[in-house]
Formats: structure tokens, C-alpha cells, sequence
């Protein structure tokens, strides 16, 4: 059988591959989110997924595992003149379901974190998540009806964010303004990080 | 003679059993592929008569330059993510794409591509 594995010559010319995770709670407007911004009309991709009920370890514990079937969105942005195309992974709003992002952890450049202020609690656990794995990310407080009663300030405390340097951008999922802003805002903290991590060594 | 004239085949797309599709192969391929992976045709999707559809559907959707995202192919293939990996894995095994993963961690943190990407998005 020809090529077991067939990987592309690295220097294809093509654009290379960056991801960009969008989280935050469920109905908070990532799926609006991934579709202000990207090139392609709105893309769901699903999984389907075996979550055990109570009772597993009987005999009959075969059915008494339910099957859920989790979404995510996908979008992508062409940047030819740098050379890359922009991922943009909408994650599934239930924590429970944040396994399935390791493999997109893995090389992501960050997160964007969407928030509704009305129910910051729903956000906890995204932050929490990218804290924890040091993910670099940014705030988006989607605004409603064009409202917001907070302030960046008191968002960002209410959220306690463990770096205080973390930005916290007042935005209209449905703006493409709006949302390139919050994607330079996140380039602005990767390479505030990049210039202070001094370079590796080569090899 | 027709075997099953009781069960008449819906005229509507069904869901292609995967066993079907990866030609009775049911254990993970050798080729490991995520949803972030870029997927490129190696050979031209009419060029292979006899592939299965679902196959030359895959190749024609990510003709070269470019390829498709494994999340994309599998969104628009309507095919869920496992055994979408599944599938493809098969078509990289037989040579017929080429896969490539995302920028790894140390080519993210490079400053000169995080400003090249900042300015060609400000442009967008």
C-alpha cells in the first residue's frame, strides 16, 4: 500500500494553520461570534458522546449510558499576506465537555472569552479553564441590545481575573468591528508575552 | 432479481454506515488526524472513477492549494467528528491526501508572525 503517512512538504506555500478558541457560556453569542467574523458561512461540527448515568456498573449498564450529541462552530480567516489561515473554534458551552478541546489547546494561540453580564457565572468556568492551562485570552462582554450597565472595571473584577492585565472589551457579537477588535486586542497580548519570553534556542 | 423489495432505499441522503465508508476497517488508523488538521487532496477527485462518492466528495472539497480543516470537512459532509477521522485517516493511508497539523507552540510565540498576523488582520 503507497504512503502509510503522507504528511505535506513543509514548505508548501500554502497558509499555515492557527487556531483561535472562542469560549464562554451557553447562549452567550459565540456561534454569532465565529459568524461576524469568518469567511465562510457558519460551519457546526459534531461529535457525538457516551456520558455515563447512574447504575454503570450493573449488567445493564449498557443502557443506562445516554449518547449526547455536542456541537461546535467553526469559521476560518485567510490571512495571505501573513501567510496563514485563522481556525476558529466555537467551543460547546457545558464545562463537561472541555476534554475534547485538549487537542485543540495544543498549539492554540488564545482564547477569546465571551461574557454575559447578566449571568457572569455561566463564564466562570471558561476563564477558570484557560487560567489554569495558561492560555493567554481576552475578555469580550457581548452586549445586548447594544447595552452594557458595567464597566470594563467592574467586569474584570467580578470575574477575578487571576492577571489583572487581561483585557476586558465592551462588544456586539454582530459587529465585525467589534470582533476584529477583540481578536487584535488578543494578538496585543501575545506579543506583549512573545517580546518579554526570551527566544528559545534553536535546534 | 431484487432482494428486498419490501424495503424500498429512501430517495432521501442517508447516513452512510462507517463501515462502508473505510472499506470494513473499524480500529483507528495508524494516521493520527484532529479536527484542527489540514486536509489536502493528493490526487484529483475525477481521476478515481471507482472511489466511493463519499471519497471523492472529500477530495474534491479539498483540492489543493489550501485543503480543508478536519472540522470543516466533517461539518459539511454532515459526518460526525470520530468517524470522520476515521474516514480520512483511511484516504491518508492509500495516499490519496496529505495531512499537515497547526503551528506548533514554539512557532506561536514567534513575534515577527504574531505582528505579521496583527496588521494583515487589521486590514481585514
Amino acid at each position: 500500500m503507497p504512503g502509510y503517512d503522507t504528511p505535506a512538504p513543509p514548505d508548501s506555500g500554502e497558509p499555515d494553520p492557527v487556531k483561535i478558541l472562542v469560549a464562554g457560556g451557553f447562549g452567550v453569542g459565540k456561534t454569532t461570534l465565529v459568524e461576524t467574523i469568518s469567511e465562510i458561512e457558519p460551519l457546526r461540527t459534531e461529535e457525538r458522546l457516551t456520558a455515563a448515568g447512574v447504575g454503570v456498573d450493573d449488567l445493564a449498564g449498557i443502557e443506562s449510558k445516554t449518547l449526547t450529541t455536542v456541537a461546535m462552530d467553526f469559521g476560518r480567516i485567510t490571512l495571505t499576506d501573513a501567510g496563514v489561515v485563522l481556525y476558529l473554534f466555537g467551543t460547546p458551552g457545558q464545562e463537561r465537555f472541555w476534554f475534547m478541546w485538549d487537542d485543540l489547546l495544543n498549539g492554540a494561540l488564545g482564547a477569546i472569552v465571551l461574557v454575559d453580564t447578566r449571568r457572569l457565572d455561566r463564564s466562570f468556568p471558561a476563564v477558570d479553564f484557560f487560567e489554569s492551562r495558561g492560555l493567554p485570552f481576552v475578555v469580550g462582554a457581548n452586549c445586548f441590545h447594544g447595552e452594557q450597565p458595567y464597566t470594563a472595571e467592574e467586569i474584570a473584577a467580578a470575574l477575578h481575573l487571576r492577571d489583572p492585565g487581561t483585557p476586558v472589551l465592551m462588544l456586539d457579537a454582530r459587529s465585525r468591528t467589534d470582533v476584529r477588535a477583540s481578536l487584535l486586542a488578543l494578538l496585543d497580548v501575545l506579543i506583549d508575552r512573545a517580546e518579554q519570553t526570551p527566544t528559545a534556542v534553536p535546534g | 432479481m431484487p432482494q428486498d423489495e419490501s424495503q424500498p432505499q429512501p430517495a432521501s441522503r442517508r447516513r452512510t454506515r462507517l463501515y462502508a465508508l473505510t472499506d470494513g476497517r473499524t480500529a483507528a488508523a495508524h494516521t493520527v488526524l484532529t479536527m484542527d488538521t489540514t486536509i489536502t487532496a493528493a490526487v484529483a477527485g475525477d481521476a478515481h472513477g471507482a472511489l466511493p462518492t463519499e471519497w471523492q466528495e472529500i477530495l474534491v472539497m479539498c483540492a489543493p492549494p489550501g485543503g480543508r480543516a478536519v472540522a470543516e470537512i466533517a461539518a459539511r459532509m454532515n459526518i460526525r467528528l470520530t468517524p470522520m477521522t476515521l474516514l480520512l485517516g483511511e484516504l491518508a493511508e492509500r495516499g490519496l491526501i496529505t495531512h499537515r497539523p497547526p503551528l506548533a507552540a514554539s512557532d506561536t510565540t514567534d513575534v515577527n508572525l504574531l505582528m505579521r498576523i496583527r496588521d494583515n488582520l487589521a486590514r481585514i
